[in-house]
């Protein structure tokens, strides 16, 4: 027996075409950075429009390989990013469900006081926060690059959020069954955190990958660069006259990680904005 | 094999001791800089002949110098040019301080008033510098009361960046020879003749605040205008220098003979396909510009560099100086110190090299050196000493005031706000920045 082929409603189909199109509009400055870092930079100064002809090259991704410092920036950069990563998610989620489950006296007070630091941005704190680590000693140390991302309120937000939708329900089985609060926090409400938890790990990830500022003004001997502020450096003209296929290059190196984190993990991304959109 | 492995256990042993004795001999000079990194061209480079950008030509004279000193290390530390001055307060504040850093001229009085700079004369003494071959005008940049504070690298100017190919094709000279106005009369006249001839503008500027500041600047010093002229806080840009000056670039545009590029990325790319034939830019640009010219041709062949022509009076020129200093705290040691003198003196050495990039020596010798006279592309550039001028060196913060005209002036160029509101706006900002500072 033939199937028929269900057609799609007309407004479904004119999403879809729609989304399409955003698509193709949102990949177009991306595969266009990406020709431009295949383009000898010489030959784009004459011809911005040489992105769409042969010949390409990969110069200046060996010419960027050949950076005598790349391989101490790309280092730097994974140890702030993953530790200030782990530390974020793990913080967060000890004091999201500490806002979520346990009474405590003044906790919305607390709560209050840590959403307020939402409101405050890093251009504000940063001349103490740079006076601060001076008189500790502590420029030019991974603990520099590290301890000022740490508190994120953002993240508490979420957890605290997140937590509070998990239905209680669900942790009174495990107290019945004589669970500690820790165990029942480990064992039975985290994993189904996950989704949050990937959401936030990912913002962490991608802020703390992309920081310049601090790192800018903290980390001044070379070895402590991280990818961006070498990566600036590297600039050889102050016009930003040339070197166009090679300073995509670097865009494209700096955002590569990025990139494949996302495709790895935006499931968890998706599951989790979709989540907390129906609760 | 256990006496092998035992061997080569205790030859990574004495290794393991040897090497770090041997690397702690080298005295470590930190030298914070701006000019990019180019390790992928010039990271191995020997041959000073090679690199004729800035950042070729200093990575190639720290290597050279590296090997010739196997004692000392020079280190760079290198910063993109926009937050460099931010960081190095930074650095300055948390006693991270560099041994030798690169500071612009009119920067220079900043940090010096804050006592942030060593005085350099008994160095230089001690270095054996000889700082009477330092010409007038970059040693007058380094030298605030009587003190010079710096060694200066070169002599930066404002110039005309030339297409001879075209002016010739326009009657305006010969190739590599091109014939530029001497007057604001000669300057319309010129200018109409190359778009009657070529139907191109005849001069392009970008829209860069600095660019715009630093033409201005050029044009008040030709007629001998005092934009300070009672108090160093005080700017004047509402007598009638300014809007004369002003008013000879916007007849420029009016007659579509001045054309505004958005940015130097599509300077470059319009000059360099012949789209007009003056672009007013810097003398670091020449290096690239060459470069260009050499390796693209084409619509480009025939470039020159010519000082910023006297349209507006007498032969004058705004300029400043890149310059090394030591920052107190920096060199703390009697061995880092006598390395970055060292290191310094060989800068001064090799000071020719550094005029590859398009910039002047500082040297005085170097002026009639043929090494320096007979570079090509440049034309005339013997007669920039006399006539390059600065702002009154205890205008503070001259780099953040800058953009401050540029932009007010650009806009009004643009048709955004009309030249009144523009220079009353630029000499409100100025005045209001300047009165702030303590």
């Amino acid at each position: 027996m033939a199937t028929r082929k269900m057609s799609k409603p007309m407004g479904e189909q004119i999403l879809v075409a729609s989304v399409v199109i955003l698509a193709i509009a949102w990949m177009v400055p991306l595969v266009w950075i990406v020709g431009l870092s295949l383009k000898s930079s010489l030959e784009l100064v004459v011809d911005p429009n040489s992105v769409f002809s042969f010949p390409y090259t990969l110069k200046n991704y060996a010419d960027l390989m050949v950076t005598s410092n790349l391989g101490i920036w790309l280092r730097n950069t994974l140890i702030v990013t993953i530790t200030q990563t782990v530390l974020v998610v793990a913080i967060s989620c000890l004091a999201g469900y500490g806002f979520a489950r346990v009474e405590f006296p003044g906790r919305n007070v607390v709560f209050i006081l840590v959403l307020m630091g939402l409101a405050i941005p890093q251009h504000a704190v940063i001349v103490p926060l740079h006076k601060m680590f001076n008189d500790w000693q502590m420029h030019n140390t991974f603990q520099a690059l590290i301890l000022p991302g740490l508190s994120g309120p953002f993240g508490v937000f979420l957890m605290t959020a997140y937590f509070r939708a998990i239905p209680i329900e669900i942790e009174e089985a495990a107290k019945l069954d004589n669970a500690s609060r820790f165990r029942i926090f480990w064992e039975v409400t985290l994993p189904l955190a996950v989704p949050a938890m990937a959401t936030l790990g990912i913002f962490t990830f991608l802020s703390a990958w992309n920081d310049y500022l601090w790192p800018l003004i903290s980390a001044t001997r070379p070895d402590m660069y991280t990818l961006t502020v070498g990566l600036a450096a590297t600039q050889t003209n102050i016009d930003q006259s040339e070197g166009l296929g090679y300073l995509m290059a670097q865009a494209v190196f700096a955002g590569l990680p990025m990139l494949i984190l996302y495709i790895f993990f935006q499931k968890y991304v998706v599951r989790a904005v979709a989540g907390a959109a129906i609760r | 094999m256990k006496r092998f492995k035992t061997f080569v256990t205790m030859g990574a042993l004495a290794m393991a001791l040897v090497i770090p004795s041997v690397a702690q001999a080298q005295t470590e000079v930190r030298f914070a800089r701006f000019f990019g990194a180019c390790e992928a061209d010039f990271g191995t480079n020997m041959d000073p002949s090679l690199p004729s950008n800035e950042c070729g030509v200093i990575t190639t004279l720290t290597n050279i110098f590296n090997e010739q000193n196997p004692d000392v290390r020079v280190v760079p530390e290198i910063v993109e040019w926009g937050p460099y001055y931010e960081q190095l307060a930074g650095r300055i504040a948390t006693g991270d301080v560099p041994d030798i850093s690169v500071m612009h001229g009119d920067m220079l009085v900043n940090f010096v008033r804050r006592g942030m700079i060593a005085p350099l004369d008994e160095a230089f003494v001690e270095a054996g510098i000889d700082v009477e071959d330092i010409a007038p005008g970059p040693r007058n940049n380094v030298t605030i009361e009587g003190t010079v504070y710096a060694l200066p690298q070169d002599f930066v100017t404002w110039i005309w960046h030339t297409n001879s190919g075209l002016m010739t094709q326009a009657g305006l000279g010969e190739a590599s020879a091109p014939v530029y106005p001497t007057s604001g009369e000669e300057l319309l006249a010129q200018a109409r003749q190359f778009k009657e001839a070529t139907g191109l503008p005849y001069l392009a500027m970008t829209l860069d605040a600095n660019a715009m500041a630093r033409t201005l600047y050029t044009m008040l010093m030709q007629s001998g205008y005092e934009l300070f002229p009672d108090s160093t806080t005080q700017i004047d840009l509402h007598s009638p220098g300014p809007r004369e000056a002003f008013d000879l670039m916007q007849q420029l545009v009016d007659e579509q003979l001045m054309v505004i590029s958005p940015d130097w990325s599509s300077a470059y790319t319009s000059f360099s396909n012949g789209e007009f034939g003056n672009m007013i830019g810097g003398t670091w640009q020449i290096g690239d510009l060459v470069r260009l010219s050499e390796q693209t041709g084409g619509a480009l062949e025939g470039y020159v560099a010519h000082v910023f022509p006297a349209i507006n009076g007498e032969p004058a020129v705004w300029s400043s100086s890149h310059s090394w200093v030591m920052l107190n705290g920096g060199a703390a040691t009697p061995e880092k110190r006598e390395a970055s003198l060292r290191f310094m003196k060989f800068l001064f050495d090799n000071n020719i090299h550094w005029a590859r990039t398009g910039h002047l020596p500082m040297r005085t010798s170097l002026m009639t050196d043929p090494a320096f006279t007979e570079m090509p592309y440049r034309i005339g550039f013997g007669d920039i000493p006399p006539i390059a001028q600065t702002l009154p060196k205890d205008v503070l913060q001259q780099r953040i005031i800058q953009p401050f005209i540029g932009e007010e002036l650009l806009a009004a160029l643009q048709g955004q706000k009309s030249a009144e509101d523009a220079f009353a706006a630029a000499e409100e900002r100025v005045n209001t920045y300047l009165a702030r500072l303590r």
